[in-house]
């Protein structure tokens, strides 16, 4: 199994152990920029390359603060939505972004979403945060994969 | 960007991710599936807000033994359960299913573990941990008071356990399956020398068992020294050799 099967795994486990819609990764690349790296469905993979193309969005802030982003409703006006993401992430509604975190150093960011808009409560943030440590951790077995790293071009 | 669709609706941009995995492998060594083993589980109680958690794996005779676990009261079920041969997460292990017990000490399935654990070990669940489908662990997780375990909790230490499952698959990928099960073994013969530090701590200093295991986790952890290698050193002998990569645990 390569690192894209596992991580699609992982991504799709943490969405259903947090009772959210969807999970969407955005990692770091070799030039500081945050990428769109997978998403458990279609909407994920909209709400990632909306922000990535509008360099706006709740895991930009998130990335930007080196903290939680929650957001009730992506499509409310700006500052408690993101509308300008929203028109390309129809799908989406609530957003709870989680930077990942790596010897104090950004990785990247992890979002959770649900299609209806909700509330993230402090422990469901709390929940967010240890998946999001989990995470770093799966990242950092997938990155000591030497033969996924070796062959780019294989997956 | 090149999304590939999974066998479900997941979409993964390989070129992505391996350009990003290459960045976080820069500048850093491999710590080794077990250090990223015994991460995961001390998340996994923080996550679920459990008393405890553990992680057992099987030998090749199909005998659990304790790999790992968060605290001194979690290390006495995997010890008691070891030594026994009978237990939640043995069971869960032998039947391939989650095991739960609302309070292990009265629980009449397992009349010989009581007198071995810690009196805070309480309510009990194991689930197991498969790779390629076929059990190789459980997982374990335990409360302080009795608990009354729902279809919930053991549906989300199943997800977890998944995720192991996945850590596994991925480790397996970076190693030859001869260099993990290596890794694994040392990691589970280290703990035999760390127990015998800790009976060694007890008798002289008239310590708990408790006492013992947290003084030296401090005293390692203050010296920035794996635990196995002090217990070896308070002992007078050299701990366990990983032949295939001495550094890769501890």
């Amino acid at each position: 199994m390569d690192a894209s099967s596992v991580l699609e795994n992982v991504l799709t486990g943490m969405a259903e152990l947090f009772g959210v819609d969807g999970a969407a990764l955005m990692l770091l690349d070799g030039h500081d920029r945050l990428r769109a790296v997978g998403a458990t469905d279609d909407a994920g993979v909209m709400l990632e390359s909306a922000q990535e193309r509008a360099g706006d969005g709740p895991a930009m802030e998130s990335a930007a603060r080196g903290g939680l982003v929650a957001i009730r409703d992506l499509h409310a006006s700006s500052p408690t939505g993101f509308p300008d993401v929203a028109a390309h992430a129809l799908p989406v509604r609530a957003v709870l972004s989680i930077p990942l975190i790596e010897d104090s150093e950004l990785i990247g960011v992890l979002d959770f979403y649900t299609r209806a808009g909700r509330d993230w409560d402090s422990a469901t943030r709390q929940t967010g945060s240890r998946l999001g440590e989990l995470l770093v951790i799966v990242l950092q077995v997938l990155a000591e994969s030497r033969t996924d790293i070796a062959s780019p071009g294989q997956c | 960007m090149g999304f590939t669709r999974g066998y479900g609706m997941t979409q993964i941009d390989p070129e992505a991710l391996v350009a990003s995995l290459r960045r976080l492998q820069k500048d850093r060594s491999a710590t080794g599936i077990v250090h990223h083993l015994e991460r995961i589980v001390q998340v996994v109680d923080r996550l679920f807000g459990y008393s405890g958690a553990g992680l057992m794996f099987a030998e090749e005779d199909r005998t659990l033994r304790y790999l790992f676990a968060t605290d001194e009261r979690g290390r006495s079920l995997e010890r008691a359960q070891a030594a026994t041969g009978q237990g939640p997460c043995v069971a869960a292990y032998a039947g391939d299913t989650a095991v739960t017990s609302v309070d292990v000490r009265g629980d009449v399935r397992w009349p010989g573990l009581p007198e071995l654990l810690h009196p805070e070990v309480r309510g009990v669940a194991g689930v197991p941990i498969r790779l390629n489908g076929v059990p190789v662990g459980t997982l374990n997780v335990y409360q302080d008071t009795p608990h009354e375990w729902q279809e919930s909790d053991t549906q989300a230490l199943h997800a977890y356990a998944h995720v192991i499952e996945q850590v596994l698959v991925a480790a397996m990928e970076a190693d030859e399956k001869a260099v993990l099960a290596d890794q694994l073994q040392y990691a589970l013969d280290y703990r035999i020398v760390i127990e015998r530090a800790i009976g060694y701590l007890m008798g002289k200093h008239d310590l708990t068992a408790s006492q013992a295991f947290t003084g030296l986790r401090k005293q390692a952890r203050d010296s920035r020294r794996k635990v196995s290698d002090l217990a070896a050193e308070l002992l007078g002998e050299q701990g366990p050799r990983n032949v295939a990569n001495p550094d890769h645990v501890g």
